[in-house]
């Protein structure tokens, strides 16, 4: 027997596996046996969410992979692409979920962004940052650009102004990351290197940017597509006012958590879940950028308090249900089969994105003179793609009618797969990484 | 989201309110009444009604706590129900109820009379007999019960049997025994996942919370009642784990009295209050206090004061869910509004006689130790 395979965590996998499909069997025989169907509702769907991700979590640790692709998985098994237990109106319904968890990601990150870090990683952030907005930005419009006239895959007779537009578009999105996918490896992992402190970095630091940048492209795209709109900077004045209220407001509720967590500490977690579901709704409410209002609030916690222990023990004593809830979602909310039309063309924009990060991190690497686990597998991190991307996927169909929707296929297709392998390769990442450090 | 925060403020509200060191020394006052007015000052009746689209996001939370009660209050009885003294125990307790459901019966035809609900348990004729019997034995057992034991469970399932007779209600035999069933699986499902670990850890309590969540939900799916599902889960758990650990788990323990507080919340916001409502009630109650008092003196001389006041004086924290998903999930309209409002009455009073004996207990006491000193 292997010694990553002990008799009791194959018990214990093979007994999660069988308690799924003996509530799955159950669910299946009322309806055929006794007539008595199970009407679908969101509390049957998390619940089985929730119990299918703790199973498939379990296999994933066991096979050694990321706990995150068992849930996602889990999601998407029980989703509508597979058994049906969730369907997609559940999915939306859940959502209230994601918003926690939303929360409590881009908290712990802000928390895990210390400024003596950014200091000492200035240059390896800035370099990467930049090269990799350009390098991806430029590289993946070329490839849709290309892939269009190789692939044909549906999007009708454009002019090469019109198919730039949609291809910076598309571009954008493929800059954006996945704080949530690198925060739920690192606290599961525990290590604490160089790669680490950077993805934290990067992830953040490219959220905000992507932000910057899809307004201005989705403006020129619309600009181009409708002969009655113009390209104006308004949309891009009311974003910077709205990403600086989001500082502020950030920075407000960092002062209020340290101001509870020091002199009231009590119910800490009832005290984050209420914060962060209240600041949802404002944010919401006042069209601040929550992300960025959770990570000023961290940061400001960790940087400005002693306070950061208490906050990052609670977030992740919450962490621990919301994540699997989270990502198990997320996994039912991936429409796989859409996958089966347009594979080629997705397979070619994912390795596009693949080289075109690697590469860029390969410079950032040499002009920043990092280390070498950095200049290796400083690309892993950045695979990843979720929340953040299908957002702005969404809103591209919304707003560009006739190919809109096409472009946002697309890249939920190619964030689906990203979504899968990103985890796989951040965790063999930073295993290597850390082997190289000790070195 | 508006729901969320709410839901977010009544916990914040509720555990600031059982920090209080008088509810942590208090026995016999359950101070559930006091969530209780306050969910009928936002009910349609109330002060400030709560949004149906409000009530309905909140619906959610509400049947995973009724099945949490419920779990807990079933793996609580089975460990009583181990003991045999606890089972000597009910034959006083059994003739008193007797008694108790008698004087329901009288109470709500006499004193209900002007109620339209009351008025149509007049036209008795086949199945409704034994359907209006049944409310009245669930309403009579919910208000005469205890701390948790296994009587009033037989009770409740032996009165939901009756139902089955009324088609109307759609609550028939396969209604009965689903729920059991999912409880059933649900312990076993827990078993495999969890293990028999000795004692509860972060997995462990995370599955029960994604059980309780599932079968909340199917419950939900099936149209049927949580409390049922949730004892079954808590019966069949207690048969497949080690009890005493699940039972002292500090965790689990803390849980308890929040969920009982936002439960006797939700309770509160589907009141309806009329004097005939007020009437039964407070009579009802006052009848029970009588009957226990004089059950104490005859059977139970021997009982310490404490457990007096902690055991036999308090409503069962079992009875208010069990009415509440029954009105919530058997939709029999305002004849179970009514059971409900009734029910609400009879505990309010009780509570507030409770608590005078409470400070009638101490002021004793003080006085005593006073004397003593002097």
């Amino acid at each position: 027997m292997s010694d990553w395979l002990t008799r009791n965590d194959r018990k214990s996998v093979l007994g999660a596996l069988s308690a799924v499909v003996l509530v799955f069997g159950a669910l299946r025989l009322s309806e055929i046996y006794l007539k008595h169907s199970v009407e679908p509702n969101s509390l049957l769907g998390l619940g089985f969410l929730l119990l299918a991700g703790i199973a498939l979590g379990r296999l994933a640790r066991l096979l050694r992979l990321p706990s995150l692709t068992g849930y996602l998985l889990a999601g998407i098994c029980s989703g509508p692409s597979a058994l049906d237990v969730v369907t997609f109106t559940q999915v939306s319904e859940l959502k209230l979920v994601n918003g926690l968890a939303l929360a409590l990601i881009a908290m712990q990150a802000g928390a895990e962004f210390t400024i003596i870090m950014l200091k000492r990683s200035f240059k390896s952030l800035f370099h990467s940052t930049w090269i990799q907005t350009v390098l991806l930005g430029v590289g993946l419009s070329g490839a849709f650009v290309l892939g269009h006239y190789i692939f044909q895959p549906g999007l009708g007779e454009l002019s090469f102004s019109l198919l730039l537009a949609t291809g910076l578009l598309f571009a954008v999105v493929g800059i954006s990351k996945s704080p949530a996918a690198v925060i739920a490896e690192l606290s599961e992992s525990r290590l604490k290197n160089k790669l680490g402190d950077h993805a934290i970095g990067i992830v953040v630091i490219l959220d905000v940017i992507v932000l910057i940048l899809f307004a201005l492209s989705l403006a020129w795209a619309r600009a181009a597509f409708d002969p009655y709109i113009e390209f104006s900077l308004v949309s891009l004045i009311e974003l910077f006012s709205e990403l600086a209220a989001s500082v502020a407001a950030g920075t407000s509720f960092g002062l209020v958590a340290i101001f509870y967590l020091r002199f009231v500490d009590r119910q800490p977690i009832l005290f984050i879940l209420a914060i962060s579901y209240g600041v949802t709704a404002i944010c919401d409410y006042l069209h601040y950028e929550t992300l960025l209002v959770f990570v000023v609030a961290g940061f400001v916690v960790t940087n400005f308090s002693r306070q950061t222990g208490k906050l990052l023990e609670t977030i992740e004593a919450l962490s621990a249900v919301v994540m699997i809830i989270f990502f198990a979602t997320m996994g039912a909310s991936l429409q796989v089969s859409q996958l089966s039309y347009i594979w080629d063309f997705v397979l070619f924009l994912v390795l596009a994105r693949l080289v075109l990060t690697w590469l860029s991190e390969v410079f950032s690497a040499q002009l920043a003179r990092s280390g070498p686990s950095l200049a290796r597998y400083g690309w892993t991190p950045f695979v990843s793609q979720a929340g953040l991307s299908v957002g702005l996927a969404v809103i591209i169909q919304d707003q560009l009618p006739g190919v809109g929707s096409m472009v946002a296929t697309l890249a939920v297709s190619t964030i689906t797969i990203n979504q899968i392998v990103g985890p796989l390769i951040f965790k063999w990442g930073l295993q290597k990484a850390e082997a190289l450090e000790k070195k | 989201m508006n729901a969320i925060l709410i839901l977010l403020g009544l916990f914040s509200l509720t555990l600031i309110f059982s920090q209080s060191s008088f509810l942590k020394k208090a026995n016999a006052f359950s101070f559930l009444s006091v969530p209780l007015l306050i969910g009928y000052a936002f009910s349609d009746e109330g002060l400030i009604p709560f949004l149906p689209s409000t009530k309905e996001n909140l619906m959610w939370a509400l049947r995973v706590a009724l099945l949490w009660m419920a779990l807990m209050s079933g793996v609580r009885v089975s460990e009583q129900a181990r003991k045999w003294r606890a089972w000597l125990s009910l034959v006083p307790f059994v003739l008193g109820y007797l008694f108790f459901l008698e004087l329901t019966i009288i109470g709500l035809r006499i004193f209900g009379a002007s109620s339209d609900v009351v008025l149509s348990w007049d036209n008795l004729n086949g199945y409704l007999l034994s359907q209006q019997f049944s409310m009245a034995v669930i309403l009579s057992a919910a208000i005469f019960s205890s701390k948790e034991n296994p009587f009033l469970l037989v009770l409740v399932a032996g009165s939901l049997w009756f139902f089955h007779e009324d088609p109307s209600l759609e609550f028939r035999m396969k209604d009965f025994l689903s729920p059991l069933a999912v409880g059933g699986i649900l312990a076993l499902v827990f078993r495999l996942i969890a293990g028999t670990h000795l004692r509860l850890e972060l997995a462990s309590r995370l599955t029960l919370l994604g059980l309780c969540i599932l079968g909340a939900g199917w419950a939900l799916g099936m149209g049927s009642l949580e409390v049922l599902v949730g004892l079954a889960f808590g019966v069949g758990l207690a048969l497949m784990i080690n009890k005493r650990n699940f039972l002292s788990d500090p965790v689990l323990v803390a849980t308890e009295v929040p969920v009982r507080l936002i439960v006797s919340f939700f309770a509160g916001l589907e009141l309806s209050l009329s004097p005939a409502v007020l009437q039964v009630g407070a009579l009802l109650a006052v009848a029970r206090m009588l009957i226990k008092w004089s059950l104490l003196k005859i059977g139970l001389r021997s009982a310490q004061p404490e457990v007096i006041l902690s055991q036999i004086l308090p409503i069962s924290h079992f009875a208010l869910p069990l009415v509440l998903c029954l009105h919530l999930s058997l939709r029999l309209g305002n004849a179970s509004r009514f059971m409900l409002s009734v029910f609400a009455v009879a505990f309010v009073v009780n509570d507030l006689v409770n608590l005078a004996v409470e400070y009638w207990r101490r002021e004793l006491k003080v006085k005593t130790v006073v004397a003593q000193h002097e």
